[in-house]
């Protein structure tokens, strides 16, 4: 009860805080410049990475909005995230508030415990904003219709379809998945929210490590190893890719031991980031 | 008689990387009690006070609230604190910052808010967001919000910082009436004398991280009062002061202090004056002064 009632006032807070709503708008501006982006390059009549297809057949809303995703899952949630979560702590921490709620029964861990849940479940409604918001201006710009799939590390299988009645579950599947998978982006930014008293040393060490392990994950295998790269939490991140080789009868079907490795991988890190971030919150010294 | 002990600290002491900032500070307030926690700034009066609300670790020894250590949560909903400037949610109303904070400290009535808003003078501008309040009108808010589940013990740590004269005025009748009216314990960290003079009756010294006294303000001040004298042959009054068990200083050539507390009872300005006068001192000037507690404080300090 006591949880419920400190996690109510953390999604209070957040709701309103000016600053939560940044994530919000720049999911609008993200997808008016994809839009104005795909117009720009004439992307409508281009191959794909040489893969031939009618961009008559796979450019719609669907399409549109799941481009959206798999590119803000790398550019822009993690922005969003890492600002949410790492201001959890250190914000209060700098604007002298984490005092006032320190000073009152409710303990840490739960305070902790609080925040973090506060943090995903914002994490989710911006996931779940901007799917919902590309699928609108991606139905207005380009229409309806089935789901053309084309994932990058599954380049090998090409193209697949999801028909219009699937793809719904498909999103909000992936929805979960990609929201699930940036719990490690929050673990992180809380983690150093709770070693500092200044937000921004969160939110730049967040996405610091976040772009380096992101860019030593793209380097090819002859300069950075597969060995290697398996050592990066970005290369696991995209688990929940297979959701769409789920939603593909004629494909091999999900890949389980991937899945398996992938989320065991994030999960083990995201939980170590959590546990590590709670025994340094309930150490410290409340100094600012 | 002593009331029973709200708070305690026994030998508290904190070190940041070798330094020490509060070194074995034992204080003991008791119910009933407006205690002055005393000191300059820098003094580690605020430190003590983290300690003592659990925001700070102790190095060494340790607090009691009500018997039980701050790790407790529990004793905390009896206590209401202020820890340096007032720490507020902007984008939040007032009334948004009271409801908060009073459901973390196990909720309060919505008649409860509002009668702390009528306390502090805030009730009509309640709904607005705290950004656009005044340092004062933050400060009374923060005051609001440490009343709000009737506290046993309030805590104000420099409650007086950039206020404006009425709004000093304010707070000070706000903090006697605490005492006098709710029966509430007070204990009010400050480094301007005249705040702890006026409204505390008990209070601790603290300068350079170390206690240097505790006790009633009105003993300390008594036991330091003095009577300034001149009188000629100079020397031969030092001696009929000295016969006398007071002590004696020179402060300037020509003048002596004598205290009044001599170690044969109390030396009365009238007494010494009939001393003198069958010794054949000429008196020329003898005025009974009561230090203030900025002298007493002056004094310590430099000591310490």
């Amino acid at each position: 009860m006591t949880f419920l009632r400190v996690l109510r006032w953390e999604l209070f807070k957040l709701y309103r805080r000016p600053s939560s709503y940044v994530g919000f708008v720049l999911c609008l501006v993200f997808c008016a410049v994809t839009l104005f982006g795909f117009g720009w390059t004439q992307y409508r009549g281009r191959e794909i990475q040489g893969l031939k297809i009618d961009a008559s057949e796979y450019l719609n809303g669907p399409f549109f909005a799941n481009f959206v995703l798999n590119i803000a899952f790398f550019a822009l949630l993690p922005l969003v995230v890492a600002t949410v979560a790492g201001s959890q702590l250190a914000g209060e921490a700098k604007d002298g508030t984490l005092r006032a709620l320190l000073v009152r029964p409710p303990s840490r861990t739960l305070l902790y415990l609080a925040k973090a849940t506060a943090s995903l479940i914002w994490l989710e409604l911006v996931v779940v904003f901007l799917l919902l918001l590309a699928l609108l201006i991606g139905h207005v710009a380009y229409g309806g219709g089935d789901l053309v799939v084309f994932i990058w590390e599954y380049k090998s299988m090409g193209f697949w379809r999801v028909d219009a009645g699937d793809w719904p579950a498909v999103f909000a599947l992936a929805a979960l998945g990609a929201g699930a998978s940036l719990a490690l982006v929050a673990a992180v930014a809380l983690l150093l929210s709770a070693l500092t008293d200044n937000p921004v040393v969160a939110h730049v060490g967040t996405l610091g490590g976040f772009f380096i392990s992101t860019v030593l994950q793209r380097l090819p295998d002859q300069v950075m190893g597969e060995a290697f790269k398996d050592l990066l939490p970005t290369t696991h991140m995209n688990f929940w890719h297979e959701v769409y080789r789920w939603a593909d009868p004629s494909g091999p079907g999900v890949d389980r031991a991937r899945l398996v490795e992938d989320v065991a991988w994030c999960g083990s890190l995201t939980v170590i980031c959590f546990v590590a971030g709670l025994w340094v919150f309930r150490r410290r010294d409340v100094t600012s | 008689m002593p009331g029973p002990v709200v708070l305690a600290t026994h030998d508290l002491c904190k070190r940041y990387r070798g330094r020490t900032v509060v070194d074995r500070v034992s204080i003991t307030v008791e119910r009933g009690d407006v205690y002055g926690f005393l000191g300059p700034n820098g003094a580690g009066k605020s430190t003590t006070l983290r300690m003592v609300l659990g925001l700070v670790r102790p190095s060494a020894g340790r607090v009691e609230l009500f018997g039980r250590p701050p790790q407790d949560r529990r004793v905390l909903a009896r206590v209401g604190a202020i820890v340096e400037s007032p720490s507020l949610y902007g984008s939040l109303s007032g009334r948004d910052n009271l409801r908060m904070l009073a459901d973390l400290s196990g909720g309060a009535p919505a008649a409860r808010l509002d009668e702390v808003l009528e306390r502090v003078d805030l009730r009509g501008r309640a709904d607005d967001p705290v950004r656009i309040y005044s340092h004062g009108m933050k400060q009374r808010l923060a005051i609001a919000a440490a009343l709000l589940p009737r506290p046993e013990l309030v805590i104000l740590d420099e409650p007086t910082n950039g206020l404006d004269p009425m709004g000093i005025r304010d707070m000070r009748a706000l903090v006697r009436s605490l005492a006098r009216d709710d029966g509430i314990t007070v204990l009010l960290s400050s480094h301007l004398l005249v705040e702890v003079e006026q409204v505390c009756n008990r209070a601790a010294i603290i300068a350079r991280g170390a206690r240097q006294w505790e006790g009633e303000v009105a003993e300390l001040l008594s036991g330091r009062r003095r009577v300034r004298l001149r009188a000629r042959p100079l020397d031969a009054a030092r001696a009929v002061a000295e016969r006398l068990g007071a002590g004696v200083r020179e402060v300037e050539p020509g003048l002596l202090h004598v205290t009044r507390d001599g170690a044969q009872g109390e030396v009365t300005p009238a007494a010494l004056v009939a001393s003198l006068a069958a010794a054949g001192v000429e008196v020329d000037e003898i005025v009974a002064e009561a230090p203030t507690l900025e002298e007493v404080f002056v004094s310590l300090v430099e000591a310490a």
